[in-house]
């Protein structure tokens, strides 16, 4: 019994080395299909639905570790209405983050790759002219002609990812602490967005535009424009951060825990900031965390990880007033909340997630699941996704038949 | 409308700031000596009276401290045996510098701290070792405070051997006991603290905290480095604990809502200071200070169809390196006169056992 765990958690060198032999060819593979040089007619896409500005669509991200394979992203798929808040909720290590992070082409390398799967993106271009250079729209200074081409973000080489990243996607970061660059002054570094993003943009313009992004965010721009990063809180750094996501007019915006590292009455304020922003920019909030309460009051549509897999999605009422999943189920009975009544015991979700690197066949939430025992149909296959309304969707065999009789 | 209307209605007051700070600084330095030279309470487990803490930030060449931060100002309360004290506040206000006061990690610089019916304030380090084996701390974050490179059987009885709670021959069975209270497997005692979740690793710090069968024990945010579902396991084991044990508890947390769960009483801290205190019922469904309105209002609902009216803060927490005058918390409050910001608010009983700090009040 103890001899047979010990192999599980420990590699002889043998092992490991014939993981990394496998691993460097398959990393090796992916690197050099990043750099390659193409054509763009290689990376345009078309949207399932014209409605979304994202669709990701059975995603695969893998890292390539020395103990194997860990799957931190293994076939997920959701979309991004235009003008919609979508929230992505999971425990930590469930894939959440890499997601976005494969959105933004941001995977550390070479160890993470994005393996299988397309990430479309409906992005809005400046119409060229022959000699590749854009064209101004009539009657206005500093605009031009724009056209909407879909890209499939996947497939596109690292040196044209600058189409996107930062400009029609952006990204708010975590920790506002740390994402900011410390021997740049704030004005600085607002001003690099436009003076990157806009072509023919002039110190003077940017300037004008970074003021504009921090009024808007709520900040007096005379006194944080000159200001280093140090000389800020917590939750003006995080402001500074939603105005440099702005500042380049973005279709979407990526908030990855925008509010996690801040106390609850700063979060407050930013949560207000983001939902006056979303009204005022035409785009779209993927906001990714970990808190229901959060999630439940900024999101139109819920997304929930577990381990790597998306398990349900729908609309924030269908999430939370009609929870199909065991797991969502749990989620939302173990959390305390500020009515609840304090005399009994907590429900909890007994044990934790599964190793990552030897995932089960079997559903992954199986050995965790209150409701599995009903039904032996848990130790079979992985359950696929099964629609219970026309915007919900559960991956659980405990509906499989409600499908199948309806 | 109605505060701006009796302000001008009022005749002019011209507040003379070093006045009322000398005033103040009199009336409670009698107010101190007084409370200090009470007897002590025989049924509390833990009292404190008027705990104050300053860090040095500047000190002159011959080590007079010339520029100070008051990281605790003035917090009193009382814990009963079996019972447990919320502390609540946001980042920077000085719960967890209470919370270390308690336990004498941090020296308080003004105060008294009575455990069991002892005045520990004064008590030296080796005094202090007979006291540490009844009273105990969780911390924050179970990833660095466990040491790597020991066991978890060996992190678990060194507290035993050192303490010397059970003959040397019966350490083995009664770690292996103390680990089945706390929901570790037996097969865990040979494995090294990297081998385990976030909320696996909590369980060994909370089996290495009561190890020593203490009567306190200070958790200073256990939960919060966890997620949603392990947290619940941990809530639901310390007070699973408490139960079997009769422990009590300083619970810090930044979390009302799980705060609310645990607690039967809450204080809540801003700034260094106690703005509000009182039994669960009095705070949450009669909360008196401005300040704890907002933190409940500003808690996010997982309920998509209440929209809340929030009470929405302006602004940061202060520097508590340069509180401001008068009220502490006059700079955000949305209710702020002109007394606020000259004159410190008295901390006193507005209902049996329910203290607020609010000139409005």
């Amino acid at each position: 019994m103890a001899k047979e765990k010990t192999s599980k958690n420990y590699l002889s060198g043998k092992e490991i080395r014939a993981i990394s032999k496998a691993n460097a060819k398959e990393m090796k593979r992916l690197e050099a299909y990043k750099k390659r040089r193409c054509d763009e007619s290689e990376f345009l896409s078309q949207m399932k639905n014209n409605q979304n500005i994202l669709e990701i669509d059975d995603l695969h991200t893998f890292f390539f570790t020395e103990q194997g394979v860990v799957k931190a992203v293994n076939g997920v798929s959701y979309d991004v209405p235009k003008n919609a808040v979508v929230g992505v909720v999971g425990e930590s290590g469930c894939g959440k983050s890499v997601t976005s992070m494969s959105v933004m082409r941001l995977i550390q390398g070479p160890t993470g790759q994005i393996v299988d799967g397309s990430i479309r993106f409906k992005s809005k271009e400046y119409k060229l002219d022959s000699k590749g250079k854009p064209i101004p729209k009539a009657g206005t200074e500093g605009e031009y002609e724009t056209e909407e081409k879909v890209y499939d973000i996947a497939k596109m080489p690292t040196r044209e990812i600058h189409r996107i990243r930062g400009k029609q996607v952006a990204m708010i970061f975590q920790e506002p602490m740390t994402s900011l660059n410390p021997v740049f002054t704030i004005g600085q570094q607002l001003d690099e967005v436009t003076l990157l993003h806009v072509p023919g943009a002039t110190k003077e313009m940017a300037r004008a535009k970074s003021e504009e992004m921090l009024r808007l965010v709520g900040i007096i721009p005379e006194n944080v424009y000159k200001a280093f990063p140090h000389e800020l809180s917590g939750g003006m750094r995080q402001r500074v951060m939603i105005a440099m996501a702005l500042a380049a007019e973005p279709r979407l915006i990526i908030a990855d825990e925008p509010t996690t590292a801040l106390d609850v009455t700063i979060q407050a304020q930013i949560l207000d900031l983001l939902q006056d922003i979303k009204n005022k920019i035409d785009g779209s909030i993927l906001l990714i965390t970990h808190d229901l309460g959060v999630i439940a009051e900024m999101a139109d549509y819920v997304v929930v990880m577990y381990a790597g897999k998306v398990i349900e999605k729908g609309t924030v009422y269908e999430i939370f007033q009609d929870p199909r999943h065991p797991y969502t189920i749990g989620l939302q009975k173990s959390k305390p909340t500020m009515k609840l009544d304090d005399s009994t015991e907590l429900y909890n979700i007994p044990g934790n997630v599964p190793n990552p690197i030897n995932m089960p066949s079997h559903c992954y939430f199986k050995e965790r699941c209150a409701m599995c025992a009903q039904n032996g149909k848990c130790s079979g296959d992985y359950p696929n996704m099964v629609q219970v309304s026309p915007t919900h969707f559960v991956a659980c065999h405990l509906y499989d038949e409600e499908n199948n009789n309806g | 409308m109605a505060n701006n209307q009796v302000v001008n209605n009022a005749p002019e007051v011209v507040y003379d700031d070093a006045a009322i700070a000398a005033e103040f600084k009199a009336k409670r330095a009698q107010q101190i000596a007084e409370d200090c030279a009470q007897p002590f309470d025989p049924q509390a487990l833990l009292e404190v009276r008027h705990l104050r803490k300053c860090f040095p930030l500047q000190k002159t060449i011959t080590g007079k401290v010339t520029r100070e931060l008051v990281a605790v100002d003035d917090v009193s309360f009382r814990l009963y045996p079996g019972e447990t004290l919320g502390i609540v506040g946001e980042s920077g206000c000085g719960k967890t510098t209470t919370g270390r006061a308690i336990l004498k990690l941090h020296q308080p610089t003004g105060g008294q701290i009575i455990f069991d019916g002892k005045d520990i304030t004064k008590y030296n380090s080796k005094q202090m070792r007979e006291i540490r084996k009844q009273m105990q701390i969780i911390f924050q974050d179970p990833y660095s405070s466990l040491p790597p490179r020991d066991t978890v059987g060996g992190i678990l009885s060194e507290p035993v051997e050192v303490h010397k709670i059970v003959p040397k021959n019966q350490i083995k069975n009664y770690v292996l006991e103390l680990m089945d209270k706390c929901g570790l497997r037996d097969y865990y005692f040979e494995r090294y603290p990297h081998e385990f979740s976030g909320g696996q690793r909590q369980r060994i710090c909370i089996a290495r905290a009561l190890s020593v069968n203490p009567k306190l024990v200070i958790c200073d945010e256990p939960v919060s480095a966890l997620d949603v579902s392990i947290q619940a396991q941990i809530i639901n084991l310390l007070k699973q604990l408490q139960r079997e044990m009769n422990l009590a508890y300083v619970f810090i947390s930044h979390d009302l809502s799980v705060v609310k769960f645990i607690s039967d009483k809450i204080g809540v801290m801003y700034l260094g200071g106690m703005m509000e205190f009182g039994t669960k019922e009095d705070i949450f469904n009669n909360p008196l200070h401005p300040y704890t309105k907002a933190l409940f209002s500003a808690v996010p609902n997982p309920d998509p169809t209440v929209k809340m009216e929030r009470i929405k803060l302006e602004g940061d927490i202060p520097s508590p390196a340069n509180p401001p005058k008068g009220c502490r918390f006059h700079t955000r409050c949305p209710y702020a006169t002109e007394v606020c910001k000259h004159v410190p608010p008295e901390y006193k009983e507005h209902e049996p056992g329910h203290f607020a700090a609010c000139h409005l009040l």
